[in-house]
């Protein structure tokens, strides 16, 4: 019909296209780094190889650490374990709290929702920081499992533990909104079982709110891993990680900044990448209605 | 057309609905009989409970009093993987939701014929497509998404989506009013093409009193959950009872100057 | 005689490289009616967007041809201009009066706001109740005190028009204004039009799909297709002796209350997409009536009888 004051899809240049290319190439560039320039590199993460606090030069881009490391490879190679722990974490918080929620919201029993709403309220009022300094007390900081190292299964769990109750209430909230449209409506007329309605019909468009939510998470996640490092709960030296190379090059701010900036910088461009792609994911004019 | 003494299709008895903190119910007392090839009207304006009859027809909500019956079983005893569950469906009123965003329209019809007779994915694409054209969408249209498709477009999917369940009955509730002109009379003529070519009984649920008169033989006028008016369509526009009627068909604009 | 209120004449405009108006020419006299009729997409809103002087709002708008405000350019008016023209002199209803008022607002207080902006001399309380009353809002004192979600559609859209009138306005335009209303509801809103068009020289254009409210209200009534006017005319003349293809498919499409036909004679095909373009007349893909002439070059408006006008080749033929 005709409302001209009303948003109209049509007639408005579609936003987010270009900050979702962008943000996918900064992300792209990081990535690739991350993969290439360990494997480029002449040095290898842990072993000393010039004076210590050599400043950035050709033959060393970002300087050398304390301990004489090169500090691009070591950031190169803790952004490989940042990442991926980053994108575990937050793949597995997306799909089980976008499970639940969508059990919790398609319900049809009203206590069955709320029994489940006060867990994830639980969850969430649990301080995260104290929950991680426990389990690194229980699994103990040092514990390394398989070919995880020290300090980040206590990590993994603590993140799994927490993660996932904001994208349940998410979902939760979404599957509200959903169940009543009429697609939903005609799926049960249609005949349709229970699982094809919840995978089908409401997932991919649950999915699709929680997923952009899981972008802008990861930042979060990032940071988060980087700052127990600092904080000392995370992941334990030698193994090189963002927030571990912030934190032992934090002595030394005033005559080898490098060590500290070049690893921020990193984390900070990553960042932007991530939040770029969200922004064009959570802004209005996709393909839901 | 209607087939009197077989025992009707779809009955309603006696139905009424109310919801949880309103004094009125939504639906009062309602009774209702379509048998094969029936085309009724059911007019009202908003409020009235003609889209909350729809939903009880269909089996979609659950009446507080009175029972619905599909070929005299109650919908409450009709379990979703019954087939009589796929034979009484429905044409939304909003084109756009009442569709999967995510799905193409080939994809929205086949996997109706997946899950109720089995096909195979070949063989369920080819009959969507069939099924597609059959309802008049272009062809390069069908493996579009609901987004890419205008209003008109929209309708005939959720058609075809109907007509994959092999319909007996089909409750069109306001299937055109957010439909331009042009189009309303392409969907009405479908729907009318669709009734006497596969023997559909059709329940058309309108506030448009021109849109009743056109597709229907029998009219039920609601006002406030009750049924007012129930008589031959002939009847209810030129010799109304009600004088709700009469003041409904006295507001239409330009009514007086129509050619008769 | 009195210049025309509004004259629009041979207006485009392009939203990027996208023509969505083509050729669009109405005139408008002072008191005068004007039904602006059309399909999804035709163009109407966006006729009655430059109207109001919202078109610049749209980003990468460009407007040609000639828009004249009582014989002002009105393409020259500036954004000052315009917040100066709009409310005192033009006023708009729009069809969603759900959101078009402030849900957390009470009705007292939002009129109560435009009548301080507009017209600051008078006692704002009475002149509130003063048009309210003038709408024949049934307990104008009480709705004052109400929030919009406490109001039904018609008494919603009944505020609307109180709040366009704030201004005495001297041209109003009405966005369906009754679409979303029930048929009683749209009656009573017709008829308050028809009223007020009685008590004041206030031109009106009302864009609205519906042909019947036109032959209802309006005094003339332009047909726009696919980003052109292509009939205009006085209403009883374009309705009951149609010379464009268009209008006849249009006004046989409806179905009627007071006819039975089952068959209705649906149009085939869609409206051309704004971003094709085409050698000829837009309507000939879908007309029955259209010549070689028609698919090759585009006609203009032609004058067929007394203020009657059509845009197609064969307007003057007896097409059967």
């Amino acid at each position: 019909m005709s409302a001209w004051w009303r948003r109209d899809g049509r007639t408005s240049p579609r936003r987010g296209r270009g900050s979702l290319c962008a943000g996918a190439l900064v992300l792209g560039a990081v990535v690739l780094a991350c993969v290439l320039v360990p494997i480029v590199s002449p040095y290898s993460p842990n072993d000393i190889v010039a004076t210590p606090f050599v400043s950035p030069s050709s033959s060393h881009p970002f300087g050398t650490d304390s301990v004489g490391r090169d500090v691009l490879v070591r950031t190169f190679v803790g952004g490989r374990l940042d990442l991926i722990v980053a994108t575990i974490s937050v793949l597995c918080s997306l799909l089980i709290g976008t499970l639940f929620g969508i059990l919790a919201g398609a319900s049809r029993r009203r206590g069955v929702d709320a029994l489940a709403m006060r867990i994830v309220d639980a969850v969430i009022a649990f301080p995260f920081i104290i929950l991680i300094l426990a389990l690194v007390v229980v699994v103990g900081s040092d514990r390394s499992i398989g070919p995880a190292p020290a300090g980040l299964p206590a990590t993994l769990i603590a993140f799994l533990i927490a993660g996932w109750a904001y994208y349940a209430r998410l979902a939760r909230a979404e599957t509200l909104a959903l169940r009543d449209r009429d697609y939903i409506v005609a799926a049960r007329l249609l005949g349709y079982s229970r699982a094809r309605i919840v995978v089908r019909h409401l997932g991919r468009s649950v999915l699709r709110v929680t997923g952009a939510y899981a972008v802008a998470d990861a930042i979060l996640f990032v940071v988060v891993i980087a700052s127990l490092s600092f904080l000392g709960a995370g992941i334990q030296p030698p193994t090189s990680e963002w927030g571990s190379i912030m934190y032992e090059g934090r002595g030394f701010l005033g005559t080898a900044w490098w060590i500290t900036v070049a690893p921020g910088v990193v984390l900070a461009i990553t960042g932007l990448g991530l939040s770029l792609i969200a922004d064009a994911l959570l802004s209005p004019g996709g393909v839901d209605r | 057309m209607t087939t009197e003494g077989s025992p009707p299709l779809l009955a309603a008895r006696g139905v009424s609905l109310s919801f949880a903190g309103r004094s009125q119910p939504a639906v009062a007392n309602v009774s209702l009989d379509v048998h094969a090839g029936d085309a009724i009207g059911i007019v009202g304006e908003s409020g009235s409970g003609k889209t909350t009859l729809g939903r009880l027809l269909v089996g979609a909500l659950h009446p507080t009093s009175g029972t619905v019956t599909v070929k005299g079983r109650s919908w409450s005893s009709v379990h979703r993987k019954d087939p009589l569950r796929r034979r009484v469906q429905m044409i939304f009123q909003d084109p756009y939701s009442s569709l999967n965003p995510w799905q193409t329209a080939r994809q929205t019809v086949a996997e109706v014929l997946t899950v109720w007779d089995g096909l195979d994915r070949r063989a369920s694409r080819r009959r969507a497509a069939e099924l597609l054209d059959e309802v008049g969408l272009s062809a390069d249209a069908i493996d579009r998404r609901p987004s890419a498709l205008s209003g008109g477009q929209c309708q005939r999917v959720g058609i075809a989506r109907a007509l994959a369940c092999a319909p007996e009955v089909i409750v069109a509730d306001e299937p055109t009013s957010a439909l331009d002109v042009s189009v309303q009379a392409q969907i009405l003529n479908l729907l009318d093409d669709l009734r006497s070519s596969r023997a559909i009984a059709l329940v058309l649920i309108s506030h448009d009193l021109g849109v009743v008169r056109h597709a229907t033989d029998r009219s039920m006028v609601m006002l406030a959950g009750a049924v007012v008016e129930d008589e031959p369509t002939e009847q209810v526009f030129s010799a109304p009872e009600h004088e709700y009627t009469r003041r409904l068909l006295d507001s239409v604009p330009g009514w007086l100057s129509e050619p008769r | 005689m009195s210049l025309p209120t509004v004259e629009l004449e041979h207006v485009g405009m392009t939203i990027g490289s996208m023509q969505v108006l083509r050729d669009v020419t109405l005139r408008l006299e002072k008191g005068e009616c004007l039904g602006l009729v059309g399909e999804t997409g035709s163009g109407k809103s966006l006729t009655c967007r430059i109207l109001a002087g919202l078109h610049a709002r749209i980003g990468g708008t460009r407007v040609h041809g000639r828009v004249e405000y009582e014989g002002r350019n009105a393409l020259r008016f500036s954004a000052k201009d315009w917040r100066a023209l709009r409310g005192t002199e033009i006023a708009l209803v729009p069809q969603s009066s759900m959101n078009a008022l402030d849900p957390v607002m009470r009705v007292g207080r939002q009129l109560d706001e435009t009548i301080r902006a507009i017209d600051p001399a008078s006692d704002p309380r009475r002149r509130a109740l003063q048009l309210l009353e003038q709408v024949h809002m049934p307990h104008a004192a009480e709705v004052l005190k109400l929030y919009p979600h406490e109001l039904s559609g018609g008494m919603r859209q009944r505020v609307m028009i109180a709040l366009a009138l704030v201004g005495s306005p001297s041209l109003l335009l009405a966005d369906e204004p009754t679409t979303a209303l029930d048929v009683t509801v749209q009656r009573g809103i017709l008829e308050l039009i028809r009223e007020l068009r009685a008590q004041s020289e206030m031109s009106i254009v009302l864009v609205t799909h519906d042909l019947a409210v036109v032959e209802d209200i309006a005094d003339s009534v332009a047909i726009m297709y696919s980003g052109s006017v292509v009939e205009s005319g006085p209403v009883p003349a374009v309705l009951k002796a149609p010379a464009h293809p268009y209008t006849k498919a249009l006004l046989a499409a409806r179905p009627l209350v007071g006819r039975k036909d089952r068959r209705l004679a649906a149009i085939a095909g869609t409206p051309p997409a704004a971003r094709v373009e085409l050698p000829g007349c837009r309507y000939a893909p879908r007309c029955p009536y259209a010549l070689d002439r028609c698919r090759e070059s585009t006609p203009n408006l032609e004058t067929i009888g007394p203020d009657q006008e059509a845009a197609c080749w064969r307007a003057g033929e007896d097409l059967a």
